[in-house]
């Protein structure tokens, strides 16, 4: 199997603000494997969002603070990078997609200018003009696409060296240069008149528009991790289908490790082919999706499973979750879950919860538990 | 139809477009957003009739329309039989009394600096005069039936997550018992957990109280729970109206198709792509 | 889609029309405040020893013993083709604060450059530092400018700093040579007519008068940036600034710092217009031969003339200023359209 590209492990982040210290994230660990799409999914205030952003680094801190843990990106601990080397990480082996497409896209500036600064930062460090973390460009890999033909045009001959080759190595490359690649990342996310978009603002788009521009941004850098938190969270039902289901045709184009954070458990199916369930900053479940779906291992997978309404009026009340998500300055002692478990037992209140480990009865073993019952979870009806 | 709460009838809502500078210099011009568009609808007695259909549809401007909380263009509304299309005033006011709104934003519609028994207690001192002590009481009552403690009287908002905001907004509505209750999003700001816990709620509360709702999402799945019968709009017009059963398992309409392929768990992918057009007219370009 | 640059030419257009009609305004209640405040003038104007006849005189030549709206509207035919009146001891008026309004523009401008210059780059510190020890040295620098009466301000420079920096303290040039004057500004002609040691002491004499005029004002831009810093700075497209691996300067000055400047430029343009009547006391205490100095002497002398000149030209500078800043601001904004 091949060597994970992201280990997250223990991560641990506080939200210190006046009300108190807030646990948006305890003790977290999981891997992803390269090329693969890993699902996060939970309630609003799980810590789905604060992972997202604690892996390149984008939590404001204060009055975030990352208390403990590790974050382990192709053999480099991201959390121990000094601040400066921080930009070096982000866009060519990390980048990200946000969930507004309304303020996700610089409003003072056209189309054009926000993706050619994308593509110029890339081809700035292919080329050596600046610095880079990461030299090689494995694990991801463009050579299998046959339409967005990038390959193709890192064999085109770079920027002539002229009498002025220095002042061009510190200026860089001019704003035409990169047209037609910035034109060719367009077209990959299937927008049929580029050229006329380039010229716009973006207050001028849609919001499914937008959100495609995003992600041709961040294709363009061509990361090798992309996180996309929520993507399609803002947008209407047949624009969200739309936008996944190119997605779906850039993974198997693309083939990039995708984080795919969303509320929504019908998005994550059709998404991922790992998935993670959060509750109340600790991750409770993960692994495959179609195991974690079919035979959850935690009483909460089920539950949430459970909630979504699949039946009409006259078959009867809806499975519910009795209580509600507790306050994460204020969390029950032992596990989190154990005032609303089915399965509570006395240990659940006394000890804290189990870290993730390999859930017992699970067909694979990829698939993790963070229960001391997990066994008796199928039982649950 | 005898027993039709409410008979809307050939309703037509136009807004004018406006554009503004600086949000001061506000020009009118004479084109106009046809945001209902011709629709007739009965909600019945006991009723759940659901509105489904994307931004910009029209589907809250019609439940806005049904509530008079939006004057209608052309049409007639009848609530109870009896004409409301342009009744003003003290009228306007009796049809509060039979006709709630529940909003989608849990935290914009509830008053941040008003108590939880001035909040609830709201509409009903607004139909006459009533003590401070008897309305106390009246929302003590009525807390537990929408699932929150009766000892809460005196709480703010802010104090409450927003499950328990959009049960403040329930327990607001059902103070003046309502015939029908217009549901707008109820749901669509909740998650997956506390959604079923209110969608369960809004079912148990109709069995008892004989109410009828108008519930508007583009949620499928709470409609699919909640509604008997369901109308999907679609530019200002009903795309297709009929049992829930039938429209959801058996679509007519390519639109009803479409929207149902749409959602996520679906296997195939939506048969048509592109961008819902804005309801303007045509000559005014959009991408 | 989007704007018609002929929408701009028309926006430009109706302001000016407004600016007519603001002229107006201004022009008709300062006649009328210095008519109904000093109903008879030539008292003073006459001298101390003047005889009753030759006040009667002064009387008689400036129109004093007919009715108000008769002299108003004589002086407004007047106005509109170009005769500004004279000075009581009969300086036309119009050529003087055609000279003089040049030096306190360059006066202006310099203040507004340091206010550009110094006050945005410490708004953007200061909100990228929110909460620590940069942030309250920068709010402490510009309330305690802020907190400064502009007197006080100028003469502390005039008087303890200027000299100590070795720095001319007025702008009254005793060593500066004469050549022809096309623009009336020290620093320009002194570079057109390519006398470059004139230029650099032209500069020299209006770094104090301009820092005091800026330091009072530096505030507001600092503040504006700051506040408009704050905002922008949680939004998502700095995120994508960030992500997209920009460093920290081009995330900063890129693409918040030309958000922010949008509500920026705004209040600029309304402190410029202001600056204008600021400098009546900064030009007297630095001597500098600009109107605002003009102004305060023409007030003093009764010099009704002169005073409704200096008006009309502060109230075109304040419209322009405003006129400028509303451009600026839909250049700045792309969501803006000219109406």
């Amino acid at each position: 199997m091949a060597e994970p590209i992201l280990k997250v492990e223990d991560l641990s982040v506080d939200y210190e603000v006046g009300a108190g210290t807030f646990h948006a994230l305890q003790d977290v660990s999981f891997e992803m494997k390269p090329g693969r799409v890993a699902g996060i999914v939970g309630e609003t205030g799980c810590g789905k969002s604060t992972l997202a952003h604690a892996i390149p680094r984008l939590l404001p801190e204060p009055p975030a603070r990352i208390r403990r843990g590790k974050i382990w990106f192709r053999g480099i601990d991201l959390l121990a990078l000094p601040k400066w080397k921080l930009p070096l990480v982000r866009g060519t082996a990390v980048s990200m997609i946000f969930q507004e497409p309304i303020n996700s896209l610089n409003p003072a500036y056209r189309v054009y200018d926000q993706l050619v600064e994308a593509v110029r930062i890339r081809k700035m460090r292919e080329t050596g003009r600046s610095p880079v973390l990461f030299t090689e460009t494995k694990p991801h890999d463009y050579s299998q696409t046959p339409s967005p033909k990038a390959s193709e045009v890192l064999r085109r001959p770079l920027a002539p060296t002229l009498p002025l080759g220095r002042m061009r190595r510190l200026v860089g490359f001019s704003r035409e240069t990169f047209r037609s690649d910035v034109l060719e990342y367009l077209r990959l996310v299937r927008i049929n008149d580029p050229e006329t978009i380039l010229n716009l603002y973006p207050h001028e788009l849609s919001g499914g528009m937008r959100q495609r521009i995003m992600i041709a941004m961040a294709l363009s850098e061509k990361p090798s991790l992309l996180i996309a938190d929520e993507p399609t969270s803002a947008l209407d039902i047949t624009i969200q289908a739309q936008v996944l289901t190119l997605m779906k045709e850039l993974m198997e184009e693309v083939r990039t490790s995708i984080l795919f954070i969303s509320h929504d458990l019908g998005v994550i199916a059709e998404m991922a082919d790992d998935v993670g369930v959060m509750y109340a900053g600790h991750l409770v479940e993960f692994g495959p999706v179609d195991e974690v779906y079919s035979s959850p291992r935690h009483p909460y997978t089920k539950a949430l499973l459970r909630s979504v309404p699949k039946q009409y009026k006259d078959d009867g009340p809806l499975p519910s979750l009795p209580g509600s998500v507790p306050n994460l300055s204020a969390l029950p002692a032992g596990c989190t879950f154990h005032p609303r478990c089915p399965l509570a037992q006395p240990v659940c209140t006394r000890e804290p919860g189990p870290p993730l480990e390999r859930a017992k009865v699970a067909q694979s073993p990829e698939h993790k538990a963070a229960c001391y019952f997990s066994e008796e979870v199928e039982s649950l009806t | 139809m005898t027993d039709a709460i409410v008979e809307v009838r050939d309703a037509y809502k136009h807004f004018p477009v406006t554009q503004s500078f600086f949000n001061a210099v506000k020009r009118i011009s004479k084109e106009v957003i046809h945001a209902v568009d011709g629709v007739s609808i009965d909600i019945r007695e006991k009723e759940t009739l659901g509105l489904i259909g994307e931004s910009g549809s029209g589907k809250t401007t019609l439940g806005w329309l049904v509530a008079r909380l939006h004057n209608l263009t052309r049409g007639t509304i009848r609530l109870d039989g009896k004409d409301i299309t342009t009744l003003e005033g003290s009228g306007l006011r009796a049809i509060r009394r039979k006709v709630q709104v529940v909003f989608q934003d849990p935290v914009g519609s509830l008053d941040p600096r008003l108590r939880v028994w001035q909040i609830v207690g709201e509409p009903a001192r607004a139909q006459g005069p009533v003590s401070r002590a008897e309305l106390r009481s009246r929302v003590a009552e009525l807390l537990p039936t929408v699932g929150l403690p009766g000892g809460s009287l005196d709480q703010y908002p802010h104090e409450f997550s927003g499950g328990g905001r959009q049960r403040l907004s329930l327990a607001r509505a059902l103070i003046v018992h309502p015939k029908l209750i217009v549901l707008d999003e109820p749901t669509s700001a909740l998650d997956v957990a506390v959604q079923a816990q209110i969608l369960n709620r809004l079912v148990t509360l109709q069995r008892e109280m004989g109410l009828s709702y108008l519930m508007i999402t583009h949620n499928v799945a709470a409609v699919r729970y909640v509604a008997d019968r369901v109308a999907v709009m679609y530019l200002g017009k009903f795309a297709e109206v009929g049992n829930v059963r039938d429209v959801l398992e058996h679509p007519v309409h390519p639109y009803t198709k479409a929207l149902l392929a749409a959602l996520p768990n679906a296997s195939s992918t939506p048969p048509w792509s592109g961008r819902a057009p804005r309801c303007v007219p045509p000559g005014r370009g959009n991408r | 889609m989007g704007r018609n640059p002929s929408d701009l030419v028309v926006f430009v257009g109706k302001r000016l029309l407004q600016l007519v009609a603001v002229l107006f305004g201004v022009v008709t209640i300062t006649f009328f405040f210095t008519h109904i405040a000093i109903p008879n003038p030539c008292n003073v104007w006459s001298g101390p020893r003047a005889t009753e006849a030759t006040i009667q005189l002064c009387i008689h030549n400036n129109d004093l013993d007919k009715p108000p709206l008769t002299q108003y509207f004589s002086y407004l035919s007047k106005l509109v083709t170009g005769d500004w009146g004279t000075s009581p001891l009969g300086v036309p008026v119009l050529p003087t604060i055609l000279t003089r309004f040049p030096q306190t523009l360059e006066l202006v401008f310099t203040a507004l450059l340091f206010m550009i210059l110094l006050g945005i780059p410490l708004g953007v510190v200061a909100a990228n530092n929110s909460g620590r020890w940069q942030d309250h040295i920068v709010r402490t620098f510009y309330l305690s400018g802020w907190a400064t009466p502009t007197y006080l301000g100028g003469v502390i420079l005039s008087i303890a700093i200027g000299p100590a920096l070795g720095l001319p303290r007025t702008g009254a040039f005793s060593s500066f040579p004469t050549f022809p004057e096309p623009f009336h500004m020290s620093v320009l002609d002194a570079l057109v007519n390519l006398n470059f040691s004139a230029a650099v002491d032209a500069v020299l004499h209006l770094i104090l008068p301009a820092s005091a005029l800026a330091f009072i004002n530096l505030g507001i831009a600092t503040r504006m940036t700051r506040t408009s810093m704050l905002e922008v700075l949680p939004m998502d497209y700095v995120k994508t600034a960030k992500i997209k691996g920009l460093s920290d300067f081009l995330v900063l000055y890129k693409h918040a710092l030309r958000n922010s400047l949008i509500s920026t430029t705004t209040i600029l343009g309304i402190t410029a217009g202001g600056l204008l009547s600021t400098t009546v006391v900064i030009e007297e205490i630095f001597v500098w031969p600009g109107i605002g100095a003009y102004a305060y002497d023409a007030i003093t002398k009764y010099n009704f003339n002169g005073t409704i000149g200096v008006v009309i030209f502060f109230a075109i500078g304040v419209v322009v200023a405003n006129l400028v800043a509303d451009v600026l601001y839909g250049l700045l904004d792309p969501r803006v359209e000219w109406r």
